[in-house]
């Protein structure tokens, strides 16, 4: 055997043949590859649509994809390849522009078919009925065909660049290969200058003219969404954009006369290089190299006019710029005004904000009888019971974090969660995920309910565990979650423990509306995860016995479910799933009846059909008909608006949802959509709730997707919610600084609200001492109640008094202060469903806020004593969400506090504390506190008592 | 017909000109692909959406912690706070103050330190198997005169630069080109250890995806970058085991084992100690990782990617710096580092700021040791190693090298 060459031994530059094999042979087994992952997820895709009778829907978004990728794709290829079928004679380079004309091609229009949406939109698009204050288009113009047309745009000047280049490097390769700078002996430029003489260059040249032109024409619309923060219009065109002489307008204007004629002298200039050079090309024995004249001279006039065409545009520019300082801003805010007033207006419209109904709300000075309080229905059925839970907010607050991160958890509150876990987890593989207030008539009489759904977490969600270690655990025989468990949200028992009105497994209720299929095939904690069912020799886990357990087949008459009766279908799922070894060779597999449950939470479902739409991130269950059903609140968006204020729609959902849409940024969005997704059978129902254009347009593209409200059961009708980060953004976001809706009163920000905070969550938890530092304030969220229109104060007309109405409550208090400002009401029943309420607080009068509330109850001695005492005796206690009521036309805090012991969590509601006009009271119950009987230090033993009081 | 004196050389090597322009064009087409295509992607929306690829970018510079610092210079304005040419809306980028332990970083640096030494220890050992008399200069900084010289010049010149460095300090040639390609060797060698360790702990069920992806980009990395140099085996275009074996020079690596196998103890002793100095990079690199993150848990770079994982993804992207295919494999191995990062279910947003802090990490200690080799040993001049290799390039290859591929063995003489 030889010894390896010492030459062989060391790397050197490969030749470019060697290189471009390789290149070429990777690449194309990465199409390959490309292709072989995307085909699965398509057809998957249309089989899930298929399955739930929406298949026109994949239909329609496949055509538009094909369309865009067909055209877009095809002319990339061309654009690359022509140059070098016109303007080189090498094969080399020929063979290559094939190759890479497909590849760049097939990319270039894959990432324009990834913008299918805006062209359906586009060809659909309902109009607004209203016009734009400046150019007077409909708003439809600025939602659909603007961002379509940027796009195309964007589109043609890539692909223009994309040929200049191919151009380039086949002009290049001809002039070297003609040995052209050899023959005319002629300097580098005079290379160039033929370089860029032929015809194709010229009409690149002027294509990409007309897109520039048309793109600086078209900045004229930029304007009405461009940032004027400076002037006191936020957002849109102010004075200086559109009035006088020296206006950003007319600069527009003006750019684009400068642009057109840029392009149209750079024409003409290779127009004449091309005249006077062409010819050396085209002949083999060129003798002179300069018979037309030298280049500087052909461009010299041109180039003069071009400078000139710039120089006027710095100069206008200019002009504009000292406009500004000199007289507009020493004008302002007087000529701003009038643009101020369009964009108050603009955003309250886009806010859907226009309509809030705004009351004056002076407390009566003469408080109500204790009687009169008891028998305020509002007061009788507030949800006490915490129908939420709080997270610690994102981005992180260190100053937060750093207190609650010793119990390894970002949940700052939610005693119902922990209790619900306690109590009705029963059964290792359940859990549950979040807690959500519920409706019933129980009786005829409205009842608010705490409810959460047992779910039986996936493996992606929860990792691995004991029993889902095995795939035969995690995808055949741990298939489905047990029923819902349910208490009224205003009882407690003497414990201090909620009471259930649905428990334990098989769910046991104490009320017939209450009865339900229990198997939650479809909820938020199936994460990512499939399973089968009808499988051969095994039947489904159903659920523990007394001693045993029940297994359960998934009825065949049900919707959902794919087949995978052929070896495509299998083959496609073993791509899909990537479980290969699954999917080809279990022997589980009954090719006729088996069947795959993919896409199971609420959310995924929901978007995988619907992508456009913006998801509430708050999915909650409840019972209609017998079945559980998830209600998802979606929203139509755009950020297309003009003259209204963009905002981050979604970024509060990263604290609490279990599962989070991606945020977008909008300045436009209609609560315009209802999804019901059914728990067992996986059905899916689009409700379309409001006249909205955009909405109206995605019906027009999709004829089969939307049912109209009525079709809506009248049990899910009953359980409509308003979209939580929709209030969040209308009112903590806009309105708080929207309702100034004088121009000079918004210019001079003169009452500018912030959503009241509040005292919440674990006091001293993992800390030495008790003290007001240790506990934390975070914002207020909505929080619903049972509402009766009667406690509302004078002049405010929603439902009928004696009836109650759940409804979103939401106080302000002004910024840097902490009175009470406002509290607004959001009517959620559907007679009076998206009806918005604003109870305003007069500036002058000061009405206690919440955290100020928070403050009072802290300081109140009876309470102060007794927090000590569980605190010194290693019990954690939890200050609960403070409840601002209307009651009686007057103002009523209630504030819960919960006992836990530090060892085994499970919290139990031990203080009500109430603060009526200007007294604290308190009492184990809402009955005795509002009787004021302070009662709270009778349940410690007495010398505990005692020495507690006496410290 | 066609014009070939447009595409050959007399001796068959082609314009290798443009061999080096697409050398550094590819480099930069790569690392453009990355920032226009990768980063807009990172949370689903669109490459043509604007908002996206600001925030891709911004959330990217905010994971470097450079943000603070910019707002410090009046560079971006952090919210509403302070002044500054960019705004950046926190909620946009989902970063707040965040306070940092530098402990993860210094760590990082000495772990990447470290790893680099011991790339000099070990061709240090292998000159003392080559009998390069200990009288000799430079034996351990000659290693990193080579590596710096591959940060700047594409197709890894670097090597020809450390073998007459050596020769310069008194070596003869043979063993000095000996040397260089044996430590080559056990950098391949490192390399599949720590894969092959990877693999086995994964087990069958986990491994059975990160496998039949690692063997494909394995492949590709080293059909593309030939890291045992220029064997010349012909190969059918779609055999990809024989151009593995091909690109991998097996015939070669093969005898070079075959050969050591008389000195056992040091063949074992040089894989225990290649295997070593990967980890010890790969922990360099993961605790880069934890220092440019937050001390929340959701602002944890990658943190549900488990340290095999990691520790294969780098491994694999690590073929492609053992003979640069670009300069500092700039793009190649950034782009097989977030694609392996992406098998293994990461965000291309974390998985590329990963990548990124590994590159400059290693590019930037690399390039401070160059500095140090500059001053330690004899050595050529960077620009006459450059022209020494493209000159040797375009010499014909002999034919005593250009055999047939036998990936099975057998000798073939």
């Amino acid at each position: 055997m030889n010894e390896p060459s010492i030459s062989g031994l060391l790397p050197y530059i490969p030749s470019p043949r060697t290189l471009w094999k390789s290149f070429t042979f990777w690449i194309w087994v990465l199409f390959a590859l490309l292709i072989a992952n995307a085909i699965p997820d398509y057809v998957v895709q249309y089989w899930f649509n298929l399955s739930l009778g929406y298949q026109s829907i994949f239909w329609t978004n496949i055509y538009m994809q094909i369309f865009l990728f067909m055209i877009y794709g095809i002319a990339v290829a061309l654009a690359i390849y022509l140059p070098m079928r016109l303007y080189t004679s090498s094969h080399l380079l020929k063979r290559a522009s094939i190759h890479f004309s497909i590849w760049v091609g097939a990319f270039a229009g894959w990432l324009l078919a990834q913008e299918y949406l805006q062209f359906l939109l586009l060809s659909n698009g309902v109009p607004f009925g209203e016009r734009d204050p400046v150019f007077g288009k409909d708003i439809g113009f600025y939602v659909y065909t603007l961002p379509a047309l940027r796009i195309i745009l964007t589109a043609l000047g890539f692909l223009i660049l994309l040929s200049f280049i191919s151009f380039l490097i086949a002009r290049w390769n001809e002039l070297i290969a003609k040995k052209i700078k050899q023959k005319t002996h002629t300097k580098v430029r005079t290379t160039i200058a033929l370089l860029f003489s032929p015809l194709y260059f010229r009409i690149l040249l002027i294509s990409f003219g007309v897109i520039v032109t048309i793109r600086t024409y078209f900045g004229r619309y930029s304007l009405l969404l461009k940032s004027n923060e400076d002037s006191g219009v936020r957002t849109g065109a102010d004075y200086l954009d559109l009035q006088g002489f020296f206006s950003s307008l007319n600069r527009i204007y003006l750019a684009t006369i400068v642009v057109v004629g840029l392009f149209l002298l750079a024409t003409y200039i290779f127009h004449r290089i091309n005249k006077h050079y062409g010819w050396i090309t085209r002949t083999s024995n060129p003798k002179d190299p300069h018979p037309g004249g030298h280049i500087a001279r052909l461009i010299r006039v041109p180039t003069t006019i071009g400078l000139g065409l710039f120089a006027l545009y710095i100069g206008f520019s200019l002009c504009v710029i000292i406009r500004d300082s000199f007289f507009v801003k020493p004008n302002e805010p007087y000529i701003q005004l009038e643009y101020i007033d369009r964009h108050i207006k603009a955003t309250n419209k886009a806010y859907r904000l226009d309509n809030i109904e705004t009351h004056e709300w002076n407390p009566p000075k003469e408080p109500l009888s204790p009687e009169n309080l008891l028998a305020s229905k509002t007061l009788q059925n507030v949800p006490y019971l915490p129908t939420w839970v709080t997270y610690l907010e994102e981005p992180p607050d260190l100053h937060h974090y750093e207190r609650i991160n010793v119990s390894d958890s970002t949940m700052v509150f939610g005693p119902m969660l922990s209790i619900y876990q306690q109590q009705q987890q029963l059964r290792p593989y359940y859990d549950f995920l979040s807690v959500d207030g519920v409706r019933y008539s129980v009786d005829g009489q409205k009842q608010m309910f705490v409810s959460a759904v047992r779910e039986l977490p996936s493996l992606a969600f929860i990792g691995k565990q004991e029993w889902l270690k095995y795939w035969g655990s995690a995808a055949l025989l741990l298939t489905h979650g047990m029923g819902l468990v349910m208490s009224p949200a205003n009882s407690i028992d003497e414990m201090g423990s909620p009471e259930y009105a649905v428990k334990d497994v098989p769910p046991m209720t104490t009320h017939p509306v209450l009865e339900h299929e229990p198997r939650i095939y479809f909820g938020e904690g199936a994460k990512d995860d499939y399973v089968l069912t009808n499988i051969k020799y095994l039947k489904e886990f159903d659920y523990a016995t007394e001693q045993s357990r029940r297994e359960f087949t998934f009825p065949e008459d049900l919707i959902d479910g794919l087949d995978v009766s052929s070896f495509f279908h299998r083959l496609i799922f073993a791509l899909h799933t990537k479980d290969v070894t699954a999917f080809l060779f279990s022997r589980y597999i009954d090719h006729e009846k088996t069947r795959v449950h993919i896409r199971r939470t609420p959310m995924t479902r929901a978007s995988s059909i619907a992508p456009f739409l913006f998801l509430d991130s708050n999915p909650y269950a409840f019972i209609a008909d017998k079945k559980v059903l998830w209600m998802v609140n979606a929203l139509t968006t755009s950020r297309e608006y003009p003259y209204s204020f963009p905002e981050v729609l979604g970024d509060k959902a990263d604290e609490r949802a279990i599962e989070t849409f991606p945020e977008r940024i909008i300045n436009y969005a209609e609560d315009s959509v209802k999804i019901t997704i059914d728990a067992y059978s996986g059905e899916v129902h689009f409700y379309k709730i409001a006249d909205d254009p955009i909405v109206n347009t995605w019906s027009r593209v999709y004829d089969d997707l939307f049912e109209p409200i009525s079709a809506m059961p009248e049990e899910a009708k009953a359980q409509l919610t308003y979209p939580l980060q929709w209030f969040h953004i209308q009112f903590d976001d806009i309105y708080k600084r929207y309702h100034q809706k004088y121009p000079i009163e918004f210019y001079n920000v003169e009452d500018l609200w912030d959503d009241a905070d509040e005292t919440i969550g674990s006091i001293g938890r993992g800390l030495s001492g008790f003290g007001t530092r240790d506990q934390l304030t975070f914002s207020y969220e909505g929080y619903n109640i049972l509402l009766d229109p009667a406690d509302l104060p004078e002049g405010v007309e929603a439902g009928n008094p004696g009836e109650l109405e759940y409804v979103m409550l939401l106080p302000f208090t002004p910024e840097g202060a902490r009175n009470l400002r406002s509290l607004i009401i959001a009517f959620q029943d559907p007679e009076d469903y998206g009806k918005l309420v604003n109870l305003r607080i007069p500036q002058g009068m000061f009405v206690p806020g919440p955290e100020q509330n928070d403050a009072y109850i802290c300081n109140d001695r009876p309470v102060h004593q007794q927090v000590t005492m569980w605190i010194r005796h290693a019990s954690e206690v939890i200050r609960g969400g403070t409840f601002l009521l209307p009651i009686g036309g007057d103002l009523l805090y209630l504030e819960t506090i919960w006992a836990n012991s530090i060892q085994n969590e499970l919290p139990q509601l031990k203080i009500f504390a109430v603060r009526y006009h200007d007294l604290i009271t308190s009492g184990t119950t809402l009955e005795e506190a509002i009787l004021n009987r302070n009662l709270v230090l009778g349940l410690l033993p007495a010398s505990e008592g005692q020495s507690a009081s006496d410290r | 017909m066609e014009d070939k004196s447009n595409m050959l050389t007399p001796d068959g090597r082609g314009p290798l000109s443009a061999s080096v322009g697409w050398g550094y064009a590819l480099a930069f087409l790569l690392m453009l692909f990355i920032f226009l295509i990768l980063l807009p992607d990172a949370e689903g929306p669109s490459p043509w959406d604007a908002v996206a690829f600001q925030k891709g970018v911004l959330e990217m510079f905010a994971n470097f912690r450079i943000l603070d610092e910019l707002a410090d210079l009046s560079i971006v304005k952090v919210a509403d706070v302070g002044k500054g040419i960019l705004k950046v809306d926190l909620d946009l980028v989902s970063v707040s103050s965040r306070k940092f332990g530098w402990a993860p970083f210094l760590i990082s640096l000495f772990f990447v330190s470290i790893a680099l030494f011991l790339r000099g220890i070990r061709q240090r050992f292998l000159a003392s198997h080559f009998k390069i008399p200990s009288s000799v200069r430079g034996q351990i900084s000659t290693h990193y005169f080579g590596r710096g010289i591959n940060l700047f010049f594409p197709f890894g010149p670097g090597d020809l630069g450390t073998a007459q460095a050596l020769r310069q300090n008194g070596a003869s040639e043979k063993p000095a080109t000996q040397v260089v390609y044996y430590n080559r060797v056990f950098e391949v060698i490192g390399i599949t250890v720590i894969l092959l360790g990877g693999l086995i702990y994964l087990g069958w069920e986990g491994a059975v995806e990160p496998f039949l992806w690692t063997a494909l980009i394995f492949a590709a990395v080293v059909t593309l970058t030939r890291p045992l140099g220029p064997t010349k085996d012909k190969i059918k275009r779609y055999n990809i085991p024989a151009r593995i074996w091909g690109a991998f020079n097996g015939r070669a690596l093969v005898q070079s084992l075959k050969e050591l196998r008389s000195k056992p103890q040091l063949l074992f002793g040089l894989i225990i100690l290649s295997a070593i100095t990967l980890g010890i990079e790969i922990i360099g690199y993961w605790s880069i990782k934890q220092a440019f993150s937050s001390p929340m848990d959701d602002y944890i770079l990658m943190k549900d990617l488990n340290f095999i994982h990691f520790a294969i993804a780098i491994a694999i992207a690590n073929i492609a710096r053992v003979i640069p295919y670009t300069f500092a494999s700039f793009g190649i191995y950034e782009l097989i580092s977030v694609f392996m990062f992406r098998i293994f279910g990461e965000g291309y947003l974390s998985a590329t700021t990963v990548t990124l802090l590994d590159s400059l990490l290693i590019n930037g200690l690399t390039f401070v040791f160059f500095l140090f080799s500059l001053f330690l040993s004899k050595r050529p001049s960077i620009l006459d190693t450059w022209r020494n290799f493209f000159d040797q390039s375009q010499v014909k290859i002999p034919k005593e090298i250009l055999q047939p591929s036998n990936p099975g063995g057998e000798k073939n003489e």
